[in-house]
């Protein structure tokens, strides 16, 4: 006892972190992996069904023993008036505690986006640890259909909503388009944003089809589709994805066109297609390698040519300023391009010419074109009333005093934006 | 005295064991007794040194003859009668003159030893191959030869009732702190044991927390590190019998310097030296690090490696913690098994333990890929610093156990508890955690990142020492 | 043998404290009280703290040698004294209950969903009273020994943080009635250098004290400042969302998704930190403690405290969010006192009383 004693004495934090261990020791022993109580959820959908319930779609991965790496998930979808409710159903439903950390990519409907999503995307963030990383994006669909579809896509091939949605927000998109994004969007004074859209659509040419259980192998089927393939593969992709319509009564293809859903309020508002959105990235610097085309395009060395400039570098430099009370808007645009495609008669062609080619009559016509975009979406923007481009945010931190003055007369900073006088300084540089 | 009765007497004292020999040489009326253990003398230096010069001489035999003119030897003294036995045992040939009190000793011990060569635990690619022996003599050899100074001194000291083993303490005078020598030397002759068969056994005397896991003391087996470490300023402990010197004062850096690192481009020492850093961190946490992840963090782990561990654990009989102490088990009896097995058997033990084991394990569903892997990853990186190698072993294990129970936070706080101890623990004055906690900014030249040796100008300062400057 | 620490251990100690509390809840607190203009609170506050520092050095030169209790001894009687120790003790006692509150909190969110909250009281009390029986030394030398990889963790979560740098903070948006109500409202969170006091007796001085010291507050401030700009400026409006300032900024951005949960950097950081700052509170309040009550050893002082402290954050009775509640308001008060007014006091006193004083000393 009085060894015992000593040895207390002489080392007792350690007697004290044994004696800790043992306390936990049995717990460590009997711990399964947290794999086991808690299931590994990489994607989420959340709608609304027809009695108006929350309708939750979990994309799961499930493990089964084997030294392949292959990956297994399943779909769980569960309905409640409230999302609680519903992440609890589906917790039933699995057996596991469902826990938010992993996923990657939250969906929502377009159903859904008739109210304002911003409550559900909140409580799924600060309770059930969403990352505020995680990539949003819509859907014409309902969730579940969707989130279906991307489990078949994963399984098939390669192409997968991650890289899609990666590739959208890295180059398309005018900002990220994740949650924080949105939210951080929702709680400024315009509350406009822009969303990542992918339809599933019948039968669309430029869609990714879904290879059919049947029809087994072949990737001829996956290398068709892709939102950016033309020619030939986009020939071979609608003929098969025609026949497969054909004969399975209308199976649907995930279209990537890059349009984006405007959303105001958390509401949706309007669809901004490719087109338009053309428009708005000319201020984005990070959206390079944008196509420029000429149509009918006739100087001293073409004639009725068609010619395809990309842009390789841009720079933009935007100035705020204030004439006589009236908000100015003044943009600098360099834009780099480069001469990659013509479709011209032979004898243009013949020529050869640089792709450095940028001729007064090219530039004049492409200055057009940039400003011609650009006003074709301030117009759209002007008339939805969404204020996507942050314009009176800018205003508001470099002249504060001025649109302090303006918003006096105004409802809405949305509005502010039918205010604001544009004016486009663009200038040509070959690369 | 008659020379046959000290001769028999000696024999009697020395309880008549076989190997004890006297001769009696008798000589114009003088005789003299040689006594000896035929077992502890070198027999050539015996005949030629010895024997054959009595025998042959033309001289008289006495004391001042013997000792100057005919004995062919180095090393003789005189003794008194009493210090017989001693002197007998300790492989000298013992000389009694009739009509002599004092007797004579010549030393021409010898046994079988092995030369230096170099030792297995600190190889080095370019620099000095030679490692200490069992044999004293030839460890202060090896000493002495690298200092031709004057200011090296060694202090005898002679420890255990029976083994009565010889240990040197060498130092450098004007360099190492008298303070530090003289407490050694009162450490050393304070101990009562019946004998010390290595270095090993006295550490535990010349440490300040014996109950420590952390070792106090430094072992060395080359003569250059010795060296080095002298000229830093440290002493030196030889023991008889041991190829192991040990060193004071100590600090846990010392491990993480190898040899090789001064034989070599400082750049790239301070590379490997954070590389040894790491991996002993490696060694240490991982495992248990793995465990608390699966247990209580897994959404801390990467989407990809998660399905990778999720998919080869489903179905395993076992909780993560088990496994992971069942592969730790397997590959502890596998190490045990190859230390003491033949080395003729370590083929077959590698291919029972790689192939049987560890594939089949996996393969039949009882062990995880991952739980291997991390079990060979950890256990790798223990041998980068072969001398913590035990240490780091049972560290390894206590967090582990902690991190199966308490998750990432326990291992942080036992990291905390960890540091904070050996904060609290000093060797001879220097601080365990010097130079870095303590911060010491002139021997950080010499930790983790190295300067090169042109830019180290004084000794370390993380203990004392009398000569701070080393190079001007 | 007296233990002493070196003044850079000193500084190390006080840089470790100013995280205390501020890296976590700090910046969206101050979002949610007056948006981005929250960081001028943090600079003012900032900027108290290291008046009280530069009080903290002039006292020190003029009592090297003694204790903050000699010191208030001297000049008030030992009843005062008394009377500010146990101030001192309680506002200790509040400050360790706010900072386990706000790191339990921080963890069970983020790594230890369904962990027992017994966990992290055993693990706080076992280096809490490790660290307090060792004494200052070691736990001085444990500071100094994680201190560079504290340091460059925070300093490499913020430059992870550089990738989701996006807009310029909106500055000068509040009203300024905001502004003076957030410096009250938020003292709580400040008020770290009462330790350097408590255990100032056990400081050497050293050449460049003042450098140092000044050298080490400013490292930790910047960090700080730094790190809620950083926060402002990666989520905008969106910061009062987050509660976590230091691992937020990095799980921000989804293009580290692949690499995994890179915030575990922070996280780790932030575990250690809380680990060593409980420690050094728990120190300085079994100091206090030992004052107050002047024949009760260390060893009874911090079994003392662990026995309240367990009894408190276990009890179903005093529900522990509670004592962190009343901590959260107390505190201010007691802060003002302790942080301001004494050492004010203490600072104008030695400032007179300095020539005659050292000949007493000596």
């Amino acid at each position: 006892m009085k060894k015992f004693i000593n040895a207390v004495k002489h080392t007792p934090m350690l007697l004290a972190l044994i004696f800790i261990l043992l306390f936990f020791f049995p717990s460590a022993i009997t711990s399964p992996p947290e794999s086991v109580s808690n299931p590994i959820v990489t994607a989420v959908g959340i709608d609304r069904n027809d009695e108006k319930q929350f309708e939750v779609t979990l994309l799961t991965f499930l493990s089964y023993p084997n030294q392949s790496y292959a990956e297994s998930y399943e779909v769980y979808t569960c309905t409640g008036e409230n999302l609680s409710e519903a992440l609890t159903k589906a917790a039933l439903q699995i057996g596991k505690s469902v826990s938010l950390f992993h996923v990657h990519t939250a969906v929502v409907s377009e159903k859904l986006l008739e109210e304002d999503i911003t409550p559900a995307l909140d409580y799924l963030v600060r309770v059930e640890s969403l990352p505020q990383s995680c990539l949003l994006l819509a859907t014409n669909v309902k969730t579940k259909e969707f989130i279906e579809f991307i489990k078949e896509l994963n399984s098939q091939s390669d192409i997968n909503l991650e890289e899609l949605s990666f590739y959208n927000s890295n180059y398309i998109s005018w900002e990220d388009t994740t949650i924080d994004a949105y939210l951080q969007d929702y709680y400024s004074p315009c509350r406009s944003f822009m969303m990542s859209y992918f339809p599933l659509v019948e039968g669309d040419i430029n869609g990714i089809p879904l290879e059919s259980s049947s029809s087994g192998g072949g990737g001829g089927s996956q290398s068709g589709g892709g939102a950016s393939s033309g020619g030939e593969g986009s020939e071979k992709g609608s003929a098969q994805s025609g026949s497969k319509s054909a004969s399975q009564g209308g199976e649907k293809e995930l279209v990537n066109d890059g349009s984006e859903l405007i959303i105001k309020d958390g509401k949706k508002v309007s669809i901004l297609t490719r087109e338009l959105l053309r428009g708005v990235n000319w201020f984005n610097p990070k959206t390079i390698g944008a196509e420029l085309v000429l149509t009918d395009f006739t100087d001293e060395n073409f004639s009725n040519a068609e010619l395809v400039y990309r842009v390789n570098r841009k720079q933009i430099i935007t100035n705020l300023e204030y004439e006589n009370g009236v908000p100015i808007y003044n943009a600098n645009l360099k834009l780099y391009v480069s001469l990659v495609e013509m479709n011209s008669n032979k004898d243009d062609l013949k020529k050869k010419h640089k792709d450095s080619y940028v001729s007064e009559k090219v530039r004049e016509e492409i200055e057009e074109n940039v400003k011609q975009d650009i006003m074709l979406v301030l117009e759209k923007l002007k008339s939805e009333n969404v204020d996507i481009l942050q314009i009176y945010d800018s205003f508001y931190r470099w002249k504060r005093n001025e649109t302090k003055k303006i918003m006096k007369n105004l409802n809405d900073p949305s509005d502010f934006l039918k205010e604001v006088v544009f004016r486009f300084n663009v200038s040509i540089y070959p690369n | 005295m008659d020379v046959q009765k000290i001769a028999q007497n000696l024999k009697k004292e020395l309880n008549n064991s076989s190997d004890v020999t006297s001769r009696i040489l008798k000589k114009d009326e003088q005789s003299v007794a040689l006594i000896y253990l035929k077992s502890m003398i070198d027999n050539v230096l015996f005949v030629e040194g010895i024997y054959e010069p009595i025998v042959k001489s033309r001289l008289e035999i006495n004391k001042q003859n013997l000792m100057s003119m005919i004995l062919k030897t180095s090393d003789i003294s005189e003794i008194e009668l009493k210090e017989a036995c001693e002197k007998i045992l300790l492989g000298n040939v013992v000389l009694a003159l009739d009509g002599e009190e004092k007797l004579l000793a010549v030393d021409i011990q010898k046994f079988p030893a092995r030369t230096p060569s170099e030792p297995p635990t600190s190889a080095v690619i370019q620099g000095p191959r030679e490692g200490f022996t069992e044999d004293i003599k030839t460890n202060i050899t090896l000493i002495r030869r690298r200092f031709y100074n004057k200011n090296l001194t060694l202090k005898d000291v002679y420890v255990g009732k029976y083994s009565h083993t010889r240990i040197v303490l060498a130092y450098l005078k004007g360099v190492a702190e008298d303070k530090i020598v003289k407490e050694v030397e009162k450490k050393l002759k304070k101990i009562d044991i019946d004998g010390i068969i290595d270095s090993y056994y006295i550490i535990k005397f010349l440490e300040k927390h014996p109950d420590s896991l952390f070792k106090q003391v430094g072992s060395v087996e080359k003569p250059d590190i010795i060296a080095a470490k002298m000229l830093e300023g440290r002493v030196a402990i030889i023991v008889d019998g041991s190829p192991i010197v040990l060193t004071v004062p100590f600090i846990f850096f010392e491990e993480v310097q190898a040899s090789n690192d001064y034989y070599s481009s400082h750049i790239y020492a301070s590379f490997i030296r954070i590389v040894r850093v790491l991996a002993m961190i490696i060694a240490v946490i991982v495992p248990g690090a793995y465990v608390a992840l699966r247990i209580f963090h897994q959404n801390v782990i990467p989407i990809k490696f998660l399905i990778t561990i999720t998919n080869t654990t489903k179905g395993l009989p076992f909780t993560p913690f088990l496994e992971m102490l069942f592969v730790d088990l397997l590959f502890q009896i596998l190490y045990e098994v190859s230390l003491r097995l033949p080395s003729y058997l370590g083929l077959a033990t590698s291919i029972v333990g790689a192939l049987i084991l560890g594939d089949t394990g996996v393969k039949a569903g009882l062990l995880s890929p991952p739980a291997v892997i991390i079990i060979a990853i950890a256990k790798i990186a223990l041998y980068t610093v072969p001398e913590e190698s035990y240490q780091l072993t049972i560290l390894q294990h206590l967090f582990l156990f902690v991190g199966g129970s308490l998750g990432l936070f326990g291992i942080v706080g036992l990291s905390v508890y960890l540091v904070i101890y050996l904060a609290s623990i000093d060797s001879y004055g220097a601080p365990y955690l010097a130079p870095y906690s303590p911060r010491v900014a002139s021997d950080l030249k010499d930790s983790l990142i190295t300067a090169p040796t042109q830019k180290m100008f004084l000794r370390p300062q993380s203990f004392k020492n009398k000569n701070k400057t080393r190079l001007k | 043998m007296k233990q002493t620490i070196s003044t850079r251990q000193c500084g190390i100690i006080m840089s470790l404290l100013l995280f205390a509390n501020k890296i976590l809840v700090l910046p969206s607190l101050l979002y949610e009280n007056s948006k981005a203009d929250g960081l001028f609170i943090l600079l003012l506050l900032l900027a108290i703290e290291f008046g009280i520092l530069m009080m903290f050095l002039k006292i020190k030169k003029v009592y090297p040698l003694l204790s903050f209790y000699d010191i208030i001894t001297l000049h008030f009687g030992k009843i005062v004294a008394k009377i500010v120790y146990f101030l001192l003790f309680l506002y200790f006692f509040f400050k360790i209950m706010l900072i386990f509150n706000i790191s339990y909190m921080y963890f069970h969110v983020q790594v230890y969903i369904d962990a027992s909250y017994y966990i992290f009281i055993f693990i706080f009390m076992l280096a809490m009273t490790t660290s307090v029986l060792r004494g200052i030394r070691p736990l001085a030398r444990g500071c100094e020994f994680f201190y560079l990889f504290i340091i460059s963790c925070l300093i490499f979560s913020l430059f992870l943080s550089v990738a989701n740098y996006k807009t310029f903070p909106l500055f000068i948006d509040s009203p300024p009635k905001n502004f003076a109500a957030g410096v009250f409202k938020y003292l709580f969170c400040f008020g770290d250098m009462m330790v350097i006091f408590v255990i100032m007796d056990k400081m050497e001085i050293e050449k460049n004290m003042v450098k140092k010291m000044i050298g080490f507050f400013c490292t930790s401030a910047v960090i700080i400042l730094i790190l809620c700009f950083m926060f402002y400026a990666a989520f905008g409006r969106t910061s009062f969302l987050y509660k976590n300032a230091i691992s937020d900024i990095i799980t921000f951005s989804y293009r580290f998704i692949d690499l995994g949960r890179l915030d575990i950097i922070s996280i780790l950081t932030v575990m250690f930190l809380s680990v060593l700052q409980l420690s050094l509170y728990c120190y300085a309040l079994t100091e206090c403690f030992m004052k107050v009550f002047s024949k009760l050893s260390r060893v009874y002082s911090i079994a003392v405290f662990d026995i309240a402290f367990f009894c408190i954050v276990v009890s179903s009775v005093v529900n522990y969010l509670e004592v962190v509640r009343i901590g959260e308001s107390a505190v201010n008060y007691l802060a003002i006192f302790l942080q301001i007014v004494v050492p004010l006091i203490i600072f104008f006193i030695s400032l007179k009383k300095r020539g005659k004083e050292d000949e007493k000393i000596y």
